[in-house]
């Protein structure tokens, strides 16, 4: 056998991981679906998985309907949200060569943002509803759309802006700040001046909430979360040269430019495209990569994967979390994801010399 | 430099001038346009106290504080930006980019929901929080030196810390949420004589105070050691002038709600017309920021009336332009 | 296949950094770039492997200029190796030299017994048979540029450029690796092309020196033709003696002043 022994350290331990994996996974999945105001037995869960929704009647009836109307659509879309911001982060801090790259602090949320918020003002012919059952089916189908199409442009813009005078990772990310805290403010702006809502929603929807996402967010999102989960074992070798640095990656033939471009189209439409529909949850993109790094290593055919899988993790499990605290309102995600990613933005930067 | 031999009196006379005229002409404008327009005549009659009626609710009631207001507002926010980078000798230093706004903000937040203060305790509570914020966003930046793209991120950081606490808090707290919500939004709508009387003398002192330092304020600018040299004891005057600014800061928070990017850009765009000297970076940064407020706010609740926008719509396209040419200026 | 730059310009910003320069490799031999700061070796390497577009002119390999190579055959003719080459963290030695494979695989990478093989041959080659599963953060700074060199090598491309591979090692390592790539050179007639700071080392080791001031060849030749005492004087701006070693026929220098000296103790 001429199979180098260096391949198998690395597998040692990859049972066991996968293993843990599983059963974060797990427990995370049942506590969501089970716990909250109205608690759900297991046995619920369990018999309505087998049987249709309509067999059980009197409280169970209505635990049922909790479950596949409400809990099942809000934990697929988390899994989603969180698998597509995840992979996103990893992509941009691969190609950004920046621990601190997110689709947040880049403006790439900011810009998705804030065509999501135009495009309800329109449709709606100016009336900003935020109630999210009022809304047709249309126009949230439109969504990805609006929000990928703001994403690129906030992105490009970020380019454009920091590409002059040469694209150094921290002026990059000057720039996204820059650019971000404008979208921001025009998107708390809109929501403030024509928003038909209380403070309430206004506030969930600035920090991305998953709260009354039903099935219809997640046939509208999955379309996209499919492209990406198609175009990412194309990425996963490009981005694996791209970490060499600029010069080396052309020395082993990839063109640079154009993967680069590629990879930045590519973490927008996954970041985007989730922001359109739950609002610019922060700090997943900066939190789960690194991660994945300590556990599988910086090859990108592994990273990625367990980026999107940790990243639909912690999503569901930020949501479990503030769904439990108690109050007159559940936290939204957002919430939960920030107060967990700022410590961890500030040690990425306190190392960083 | 041929200005440099006029007689000083005549020099600040002259700018002196300049800046009166500007402001009279921009109160005038604030206190006429509106939903319903008032004619000049009017509102100087309004002023001599010869009319009543409508015309008097809208110049004295609701109008001529609220400018009076914008121009404290900012004033304030420039003052402190000036302040800020001259002490950190960083020019993204400012209000909104090291937490000092957030956590000011924060501070508010948590005392007008968890206690029963009256509303007059806000700028003690947003000083009290102001000051947190920068201290965290300096300590997290701080490395032996404190370079600004350091400075900038670690005050991001802070600011998303604070901005996810206060949403959590004010969905904590249900019932008071709508009103502190419409304060956070930041904004001058429905700030009336109240919130002039909270800050106006405070404020105009912390001004002056200012104004009084900026001989210091230059030396700041020569280095450590050299200021050393001089016989001044440099950390003090550096606490002391970041306190300051945190002062400042905290009023504007209080009454007005945080306002993004003003007190970063004005500064700068002071130093492009009149240079890097204090003693005339000051003066003319506390007038540009002064009239920029009032134009901001006369735009917000002019362009779509009947209905009102928020004026950190405006502040915050105006400022995020200027910073992002002053990344290009800076070669940051 | 033959490596010539003819006639290239290249600019950063307003400042032109390669002036009209022309220059043909010698095939199978080790050419090494000298030259003040600011020379232009970097930049003429970068231009050379085709990274960098000049221009005017062109870079030509073969019967081709380098722009109408595709990626992936240049990268099996032509490796280069950065002067700060950037690793990702928490990567395996083994694993980043498997990337110098990525020319010579299909669009999937799907990894062969071949690339294993060569792979394995590559860390034999420069003496990391036992390093495959180690972390390149735990090696120092002469293994980790073995490691880059080794890279380079399981590309398995013909020609060979370095940009100061041994500017941030210690003596010991530096000889290290100079060695490495004559032995390499020797054994499987690689073209080597780097840019050095140690004139020494280059007169040792190189067959070809091309000495470059302000963006152009001012010299270019064997050793003991193109080191002359006028030359380190006039480009070095040191006074100097160039002298043979009567055993082994090495050119060594020796260095007796600077001849900016007076200038440098002006500024204080």
């Amino acid at each position: 056998m001429s199979s180098p022994g260096w391949s198998l350290q690395s597998s040692r331990y990859r049972p066991m991981m996968a293993l843990g994996l599983m059963l974060l996974a797990m427990a995370a999945i049942l506590i969501n679906l089970l716990a909250g105001p109205v608690s759900i037995p297991f046995a619920v869960l369990w018999q309505s998985l087998w049987s249709s929704v309509n067999a059980a009647a009197g409280p169970d009836a209505v635990a049922a309907e909790v479950l596949w109307q409400l809990r099942m659509p809000r934990l697929l879309l988390g899994l989603l949200v969180g698998g597509q911001l995840a992979m996103a982060g990893a992509i941009l801090q691969v190609v950004l060569r920046n621990p601190l790259a997110d689709s947040h602090i880049l403006g790439i949320s900011g810009g998705a943002s804030l065509l999501a918020v135009l495009l309800f003002l329109f449709a709606t012919d100016g009336v900003l509803t935020l109630a999210v059952w009022d809304w047709q089916v249309s126009v949230l189908y439109m969504m990805p759309w609006a929000a990928t199409a703001g994403g690129l442009l906030a992105a490009g813009l970020v380019f454009r802006l920091s590409a002059a005078g040469g694209l150094t990772p921290m002026r990059l990310v000057l720039c996204g700040i820059a650019v971000a805290s404008v979208l921001n403010a025009l998107v708390g702006g809109i929501l403030a001046g024509w928003g038909h809502a209380n403070a309430e929603t206004v506030l969930a929807w600035l920090a991305g909430t998953l709260y009354g996402r039903d099935w219809l967010y997640v046939w509208a999102l999955l379309p996209w979360s499919v492209l990406g989960l198609l175009l990412l074992p194309v990425m996963a070798k490009p981005l694996n040269l791209l970490q060499l640095g600029e010069e080396s990656a052309s020395s082993l033939g990839l063109s640079v430019t154009r993967w680069r471009g590629l990879s930045l189209v590519v973490a927008s439409l996954l970041a985007a495209s989730a922001v359109g529909m739950v609002g610019p949850v922060g700090f997943v993109g900066l939190l789960v990569p690194p991660i994945a790094q300590a556990l599988v290593g910086s090859d990108m055919r592994r990273q990625l994967p367990l980026s999107g899988v940790l990243g639909a993790l912690l999503v569901v499990a930020a949501d479990g979390v503030g769904r439990s605290m108690p109050g007159v309102n559940e936290l939204p995600v957002g919430v939960v994801t920030s107060l967990v990613g700022v410590p961890f933005f500030i040690y990425v930067l306190r190392r960083q010399s | 430099m041929a200005s440099e031999q006029a007689a000083p009196w005549f020099r600040w006379g002259g700018w002196g001038l300049v800046a009166l005229s500007g402001s009279l002409v921009l109160i005038l404008m604030s206190l006429s346009l509106g939903v319903v327009p008032v004619a000049a005549s009017a509102i100087i009659e309004v002023l001599l106290g010869e009319q009543g009626g409508l015309a008097k609710v809208l110049v004295w009631e609701l109008r001529l504080p609220r400018t009076l207001l914008g121009l404290l507002v900012g004033a304030n926010l420039a003052v402190a930006g000036v302040l800020m980078q001259a002490v950190t000798r960083n020019p993204l230093a400012s209000p909104s980019l090291t937490g000092v706004m957030a956590g000011g903000a924060l501070g508010v937040v948590l005392v007008m929901s968890y206690s029963s203060w009256p509303a007059t305790a806000s700028p003690y509570a947003a000083l009290v929080g102001g000051v947190l914020g920068a201290a965290a966003s300096i300590g997290l930046a701080w490395n032996g030196r404190l370079a600004p793209v350091r400075l900038a991120l670690a005050g991001v950081a802070v600011t998303a810390l604070c901005s996810a606490v206060v949403t959590a808090v004010l969905l904590n707290v249900g019932s008071s949420a709508d009103e502190l919500f419409f304060w956070m939004a930041g904004g001058l709508l429905g700030r009336s004589w109240p919130q002039l009387e909270l800050i106006g003398a405070t404020s105009l002192a912390g001004l002056l105070l200012a104004l009084v330092f900026r001989r210091q304020l230059n030396l700041l600018a020569l280095g450590d050691e050299v200021v050393r040299s001089l016989g001044i004891r440099v950390w003090r005057w550096r606490l002391g002038l970041a306190v300051l600014a945190v002062f400042l800061t905290a009023q504007v928070v209080a009454v007005a709600g945080p306002i993004g990017f003003v007190g970063l850009v004005i500064p700068h765009l002071a130093r492009v017309l009149v240079g890097d000297d204090q003693r005339r970076l000051l003066p003319v940064a506390t007038c540009l920021g002064a009239w920029l407020m009032v134009v901001a706010d006369v735009t917000a609740r002019t362009l779509v009336a009947p209905a009102e926008l928020p004026v950190g719509l405006f502040t915050a396209t105006l400022g995020g332009a200027g910073f992002i040419a002053l990344i290009y200026r800076q070669r940051l | 296949m033959r490596l010539s730059a003819q006639q290239i310009c290249v600019d950063y910003g307003k400042s032109r950094v390669l002036d009209d320069l022309s220059l043909t490799l010698s095939e199978g031999a080790i050419t090494c770039l000298l030259g003040p700061n600011g020379s232009g070796k970097s930049t003429l390497l970068k231009a050379l492997a085709g990274s960098l577009q000049p221009v005017s002119g062109q870079v030509v390999l073969g019967d081709r200029a380098l722009a109408q190579w595709p990626g992936k055959a240049l990268a099996r003719q032509l490796a280069l190796l950065p002067q700060h080459p950037v690793a990702p963290e928490g990567l395996l030695v083994g694993e980043l030299v498997h990337y110098g494979r990525s020319p010579h695989q299909g669009f999937w990478g799907a990894r062969s017994r071949e690339d294993d093989e060569i792979v394995a041959w590559a860390l034999a080659a420069t003496g990391l048979a036992a390093y495959g599963s180690r972390r390149l953060s735990q090696l120092s700074g002469g293994e980790r540029q073995r490691v880059w060199i080794a890279l380079a090598l399981a590309q398995q491309a013909p020609i060979l450029l370095l940009d100061e591979p041994t500017t941030f090692l210690d003596l010991g390592h530096q000889l290290e690796v100079m060695e490495l790539l004559t032995d390499l050179n020797r054994e499987h007639g690689l073209t080597v092309v780097m840019s050095l700071h140690d004139i020494n080392q280059a007169a040792r080791y190189a067959h070809q020196l091309v000495v470059m001031e302000r963006g152009r060849i001012v010299a270019h030749g064997e050793p003991a033709s193109t080191l002359t005492e006028d030359l380190l004087a006039r480009v070095f701006r040191v006074r100097g003696q160039v002298e043979s070693d009567p055993l082994s026929r090495h050119l060594s220098c020796r260095f007796h002043s600077s001849l900016n000296y007076r200038f440098a103790n002006d500024n204080g």
